[in-house]
């Protein structure tokens, strides 16, 4: 494929843009001026189909669908007009080429979303430029997905699927971390995949966490845990995994049956219309059960799973105090990831699609303690 | 994310050439009566913050105060479990993990009676950041303080030539070693792969896939087969360095001799001890007509940004001391484009 040829207007993209013009019009907006960089990219995807990687840009997507994209870094504004039909402006000055944008707009009712990460050279304009929060706007159809936009989502969770088999080979004795991250990069670029959230653990009861890789070297009875987050056509799915360096130990194994269980538990309260509450109530009762309570807390772990989608970990959080209720197609992990006691970190955890009556696995890996 | 190797060490970066940028920034703040510089830092703009501490973040966002006395003290949203991992990157200042790293820093601030703090690109500083930095009642009072941090950050010294330098040696090991093919996809996943294998901390490669169609640099997902002569723009960072290097290769014998001379032209400008000089050059005695070029460097947050290009202004008049040229050429009637660092020397302290 050329650049002359690599303007793709997705499915999934036609019908995100049908579901942000019908919000755009239950809230009497006329214009969202949407915000991106390469951490927070789902907005700008969401309404404009391009995936930013430098610097900063912002969309003004019209109540008719039409999107002008500003980008300040002149390489992505001539990648954006490759690969998009939107008309693309290479902004140096970001905040001035959007205000001029919107002055020239005339009286107009504007969304800025998301609303907290606008370059304050907007918001603090705000009444003149006649511009409002409409994150809250955008936030649902994250969320929820429509089954064009799944396709994306399956895709990505088989890749993820297929990259694991990869990490798990390349993880022997004296290989370093940073080395597994570069063969499991190797793959998702050939594979057609940009972007991939990944952090690794690597090594016993000291190990409290995931991180990027620092150099450590892989040596016999290492736990390895690692989340692989591919990202395919801007959809994120997510994996994590736990695997021993050679053969674990009975009290590896039996610790991982705990975090098995957990995992089952939080599945199984999955469907539509229960809270992110009730799945990371379900999956931290078995911690409970077990003694290891306080091992579910803060302290140690994050989330308890979470949304996933054109952002690696969206709403809803996972946790006990979220009160947020999942809904069909909602793409998801539960992961019940926490420090043990025993053994140190460990980490399982699925993409998932919720249904009316429960949820449908993307994954088709064991959810197994693996050895490399 | 950044997802390659993160570390920090004494060798590649000493606590001793920190504090002396601190120490600068210090004076300065001191001069124009701000009690403090508040700095911004996310994977998109992470420069002036590393410049500063050594830090880079892997993912969310954080704020670093530097008071015009004392310790610095960084800010972040990521969460307290990785508060060790920080330390381990993070040589110097305290850190506080914290959903509202505004806050915390405006805390800071009252705690230190200081009313008046410079902010690093106001403009474009994420607007609720700011709401909290002011804290209640617009209590402290910020001033965009961009020109004083650029006064500092345009100081090189050896640490950072040394580290730009072998960020550029590995970024053209990688374009000189790659396996070459028909493939675009392949050629960029084999680049990315050997430079994060030899300790990269990000890469992005970019392939315009056919120079005679288009002046793009496309992305894994939408490349193909390359045409009869394509480009490769390889982006690098080596522990919070970053260099660009771009060549352009084609598959056309009879074309080689060419863009052979055209890249020994560029590697001559590149040489010089100043973009402006290198662009000069190129300017004058290329085998070919320049029909763009770009200068980047980091002055800023951002690694890399246009400080000056054919056409237009860029952010920044001055005299960078390490940037990235970048230029395309018509060769008789073909496009060619290149990139590669200029350095200046280190100035004695």
């Amino acid at each position: 494929m050329t650049g002359a040829d690599a303007r793709i207007v997705s499915a999934a993209y036609r019908a995100r843009i049908d579901d942000l013009r019908r919000a755009m019009e239950a809230a009497d907006i006329d214009r969202l001026l949407i915000y991106g960089n390469n951490w927070h990219a789902d907005f700008l995807r969401y309404a404009s189909d391009f995936g930013i990687v430098e610097g900063q840009g912002l969309a003004l997507f019209e109540r008719d669908g039409s999107v002008v994209l500003l980008l300040d870094d002149p390489a992505e504004a001539e990648r954006a007009r490759a690969e998009t039909s939107h008309e693309v402006v290479w902004a140096g000055n970001l905040v001035a080429a959007a205000k001029d944008l919107l002055i020239r707009g005339g009286n107009r009712r504007v969304a800025g979303a998301p609303y907290h990460l606008l370059p304050y050279g907007l918001a603090r304009n705000a009444q003149e430029l006649r511009l409002s929060d409409g994150t809250e706007l955008i936030e649902p159809l994250l969320m929820g997905k429509r089954p064009e936009e799944l396709v994306h989502v399956r895709r990505a969770a088989a890749i993820a699927d297929r990259g694991y088999e990869i990490f798990r080979a390349a993880a022997r004795p004296g290989t370093k971390d940073y080395e597994l991250v570069a063969e499991i990069e190797r793959f998702f670029r050939s594979e057609g995949v940009t972007e991939n959230f990944m952090i690794i653990g690597v090594g016993g009861r000291e190990v409290r966490g995931m991180a990027p890789p620092s150099g450590k070297i892989l040596k016999d009875g290492d736990l390895v845990t690692t989340e692989l987050t591919p990202c395919v056509d801007g959809y994120y799915a997510q994996l994590c995994r736990t695997l021993v360096v050679g053969q674990p130990s009975e009290l590896q194994r039996k610790s991982f049956g705990m975090f098995q269980e957990a995992l089952d538990a939080g599945l199984a309260a999955v469907r539509a219309g229960v809270t992110a509450s009730e799945v990371a109530k379900a999956e931290n009762d078995v911690f409970r059960r077990y003694g290891l309570g306080e091992y579910v807390t803060s302290e140690y772990t994050r989330v308890r799973g979470h949304g996933i989608g054109l952002f690696p970990d969206q709403k809803p959080q996972v946790l006990e105090d979220v009160a947020i209720p999942l809904t069909a197609n909602m793409t998801m992990i539960v992961h019940p990831n926490t420090y043990h006691p025993e053994v140190g970190y460990l980490v399982l955890g699925d993409t998932i699609i919720v249904t009316p009556d429960g949820y449908e696995a993307l994954s088709t890996l064991p959810r197994a303690l693996a050895s490399s | 994310m950044r997802r390659g190797l993160m570390g920090w060490s004494e060798a590649d970066l000493p606590v001793a050439v920190l504090g002396q940028r601190l120490s600068r920034l210090q004076a300065a703040l001191e001069s124009k009566g701000l009690g403090g510089l508040v700095l911004y830092t996310n994977i998109a703009r992470p420069a002036a913050v590393s410049f500063l501490t050594g830090f880079t973040p892997y993912w969310s966002e954080g704020l670093l105060l530097v008071p015009a006395s004392g310790e610095p003290v960084f800010a972040t949203a990521l969460s307290k479990r990785v508060s060790g991992w920080i330390r381990s990157v993070m040589p110097i200042g305290a850190i506080e993990n914290t959903p509202r790293p505004a806050a915390a820093i405006a805390r800071k601030l009252a705690e230190q009676n200081i009313g008046k703090v410079g902010v690093l690109e106001l403009d474009q500083f994420p607007a609720a950041q700011v709401a909290l930095l002011m804290g209640e009642g617009g209590a402290i009072a910020i001033e965009d303080a961009t020109a004083l941090f650029r006064s500092v950050r345009l100081r090189v010294d050896e640490a950072e030539i040394a580290l730009v330098r072998r960020a550029d040696d590995l970024a053209r090991h990688c374009l000189t070693t790659f396996n070459r093919g028909d493939d675009a996809r392949r050629m960029a996943s084999d680049i990315e792969a050997r430079a994060r294998l030899a300790g990269a901390e990000e890469v992005l490669v970019g392939i315009n896939p056919d120079l005679s169609r288009s002046g793009a640099f496309l992305r894994s997902d939408r490349l193909g087969t390359v045409g009869r002569y394509f480009a490769i723009r390889l982006s690098l960072a080596l522990k919070g360095s970053w260099v660009r290097r771009t060549i352009t290769l084609s598959r056309d014998a009879e074309q080689q001799p060419q863009f052979a001379a055209a890249d020994a032209a560029f590697a001559r400008a590149l040489a010089s001890s100043s973009a402006p000089t290198a662009v000069k050059a190129l300017q004058h005695g290329f085998p070919g007509r320049i029909t763009a070029w770009t200068v980047e460097a980091s002055i800023g947050s951002y690694p890399l940004e246009v400080v000056a290009c054919s056409g237009g202004t860029g952010a920044f008049s001055g005299i960078v001391p390490i940037s990235v040229v970048s230029a395309e050429a018509d060769l008789n009637g073909a496009k060619w484009q290149a990139a590669g660092p200029v350095m200046a020397e280190a100035p004695p302290e």
